[in-house]
């Protein structure tokens, strides 16, 4: 495979506990690829956060090797971690910033345990405050801040040190979804600009399509699925995937995840994109739309079998004459409307 | 005895006082910070965890606090003996007052250091900061506000505890209450004292106060 920057093999993590021992990873292996971004989902308790936690060695693994940029860490000292450390950032699903500290200060403080010259720090803390849009509010302290500044002043100070290495648990569970997508945008930026691989841990599907390029599912500390988003869209293999799609039917894919479908469509799970042929089981798909009359159409759909028959919905970019797109829309809504008229729904972009 | 007998003996013992509450402020709130972080630290699952050394301090600390401290005082006379080469006036008298604020001190400090968000020590543990280094810079500058009137709280208790230091001999206005006022049924004499008193008290409230409100800037 490409360039795994973390490793974990055999990874177990056994915490005691008064009630008995809670196995929260439970033989766990996986690879995370440099210039990702790698999304773990699951349920609370799942294990996420302890996973995340021990790649900066917050956590140590009961058995099993945890490698990081090429190093075995697993038995690391708390000593030894730091430079490590000051090389992955981390941001935390309640911000966790020092309120004592000014936003300044807050980006500083990295910087500071890194011995960085007055001079490096501030022309430092000046950049990221503009790269995360936050320049006015240099001196005000965290608890004047909405959610959303808050999380971007975090994230600010986890890359203050230019880490490698992004951690984001849980990073936007805090935030309404137009914040949340505006910080996800960040994470994105950060991933295409700095090319800082990024690890995000959420219970949201809504996070893994709009930004994940892997993801891997994890169940009572064991991992059940891991692979690209698009395959585990298409392909889910468990009934906790298939749960966790289900709360995204309905809405569009990413474009991270669809790269040259335009415009967005969606479902989870799809098959081909874009379709060059009319998808085939279970859709009631017209048959002028097969032929690439006028209007053209090119088309995502997406076939998934449940128990309650095929679920999913498509999209489709529809190009032609205005009069000729808005007919088969209309034909197309007809089509949908004895399943879901809801789903049906048209976008327009005029060629 | 007139007053102006009295004046000079009057100002020398607010200067006793005042003398021994900033002596002992000032050791027993630095001894008092360092044994209230080790406490905090050693906790189980602490920035350095170490439940023999957190259980033996806690121990001592649960030892001496609840001892009244004239009783105290008496009991750690052979040590001030050795240490301050007398137990009467005021240097003998700030030694045990800084022992007794160290220990009042040190739960304190502990009590406020315990309520800072684990999450922001975690925070900081992620960066790649040491724990004594957390300890300092994050979580007890996390806590400065309430650590802020914490000193306040024992700052009234040494102003107390020394009037008890004096009436045994200490020095300061407990002494020059006891003496001049009390044991010569001179009222007017106890009521300057305790008037005094009440006065050094509410300046060291309102100073703790203000201090405190800009450490928490509200
Ligand atoms: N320090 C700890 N001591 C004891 N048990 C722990 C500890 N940390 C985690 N656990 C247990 O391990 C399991 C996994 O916890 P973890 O925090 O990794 O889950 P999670 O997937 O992040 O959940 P959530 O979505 O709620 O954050 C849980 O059962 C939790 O109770
Ligand atoms: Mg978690």
């Amino acid at each position: 495979m490409g360039d795994p920057i973390i490793q974990l093999d055999h990874v177990f993590k056994t915490f005691q506990t008064r009630s008995g021992p809670v196995h929260a990873l439970d033989d766990v292996s996986l690879d995370f690829e440099r210039g990702d971004i790698s999304a773990v989902i699951g349920q609370s308790g799942a294990g996420k956060s302890t996973l995340v936690r021990l790649i900066n060695g917050l956590e140590q693994p009961t058995s099993g090797t945890v490698a990081v940029l090429g190093t075995d860490i697993s038995r690391f000292t708390e000593r030894s971690l730091r430079p490590l450390r000051a090389d992955i950032g981390m941001i935390f699903q309640q911000f966790n910033l020092f309120n004592s500290r000014t936003v300044y200060d807050n980006i500083a403080y990295p910087l500071k345990l890194a011995r960085w010259s007055k001079a490096d720090e501030r022309a430092r803390v000046t950049e990221l405050l503009s790269f995360v849009g936050l320049t006015e509010r240099a001196w005000t302290h965290p608890d004047q801040l909405s959610g959303g500044q808050k999380q971007r002043v975090g994230i600010a100070r986890a890359l203050a040190t230019r880490p490698t290495i992004l951690l984001a648990d849980e990073s936007t569970s805090a935030l309404d979804p137009e914040t949340t997508s505006d910080v996800l945008g960040l994470l994105q930026r950060i991933n295409a600009e700095l090319g800082v691989t990024v690890i995000v841990i959420t219970h949201e599907m809504e996070v893994v399509r709009s930004i994940a390029d892997k993801v891997s599912v994890l169940e009572h500390g064991t991992l059940i699925e891991t692979g690209p988003t698009r395959e585990i869209f298409a392909h889910p293999g468990s009934g906790t995937t298939r749960r966790f799609l289900s709360t995204i039917i309905g809405q569009h894919p990413g474009p991270r995840s669809w790269p040259g479908c335009a415009p967005r469509i969606r479902t989870p799970p799809w098959s081909t994109c874009p379709a060059s042929t009319p998808p085939s089981s279970g859709w009631p798909w017209p048959s002028w739309a097969a032929s690439s009359g006028s209007p053209s159409g090119s088309s995502t759909a997406a076939s998934s079998r449940s128990a309650a028959g095929p679920s999913g919905n498509y999209t489709v970019a529809l190009t032609g004459e205005p009069d000729d797109v808005a007919d088969a829309a209309r034909r197309l809504a007809a089509v949908a409307g004895d399943s879901n008229a809801e789903n049906s729904n048209t976008e327009r972009e005029d060629a | 005895m007139d007053w102006e007998t009295l004046k000079p003996v009057y100002l020398d013992a607010i200067w006793q006082t005042l003398f021994m509450s900033a002596v002992t402020l000032v050791v027993g709130g630095i001894l008092g910070l360092v044994l209230g972080i080790i406490l905090f630290a050693t906790r189980g699952g602490g920035l350095l965890a170490n439940r023999p050394l957190n259980l033996v301090l806690n121990v001592i600390v649960n030892i001496v606090r609840p001892i009244p401290f004239i009783i105290f005082m008496t009991a750690i006379g052979p040590l001030t003996l050795k240490v301050v080469g007398t137990t009467i006036g005021v240097a003998a008298a700030t030694f045990p007052l800084c022992i007794a604020a160290t220990f009042a001190m040190s739960r304190i400090v502990e009590q406020n250091l315990v309520t800072v968000d684990p999450g922001v020590i975690e925070a900081a543990r992620a960066m790649g900061a040491g724990p004594w280094r957390i300890l300092f810079d994050v979580v007890a500058r996390e806590a400065l506000g309430p650590l802020v009137l914490g000193y306040t709280y024992v700052l009234i208790a040494i102003v107390d505890m020394t009037a008890i230091a004096g009436a045994i001999g200490g020095g300061g206005l407990g002494q020059f209450a006891i003496q001049y006022g009390y044991q010569r049924f001179n009222w007017t004499v106890t009521l300057i004292a305790v008037v005094t008193i009440i006065i050094i008290v509410q300046a060291a409230q309102f100073a703790g106060n203000a201090l405190a409100r800009k450490a928490m800037r509200r």
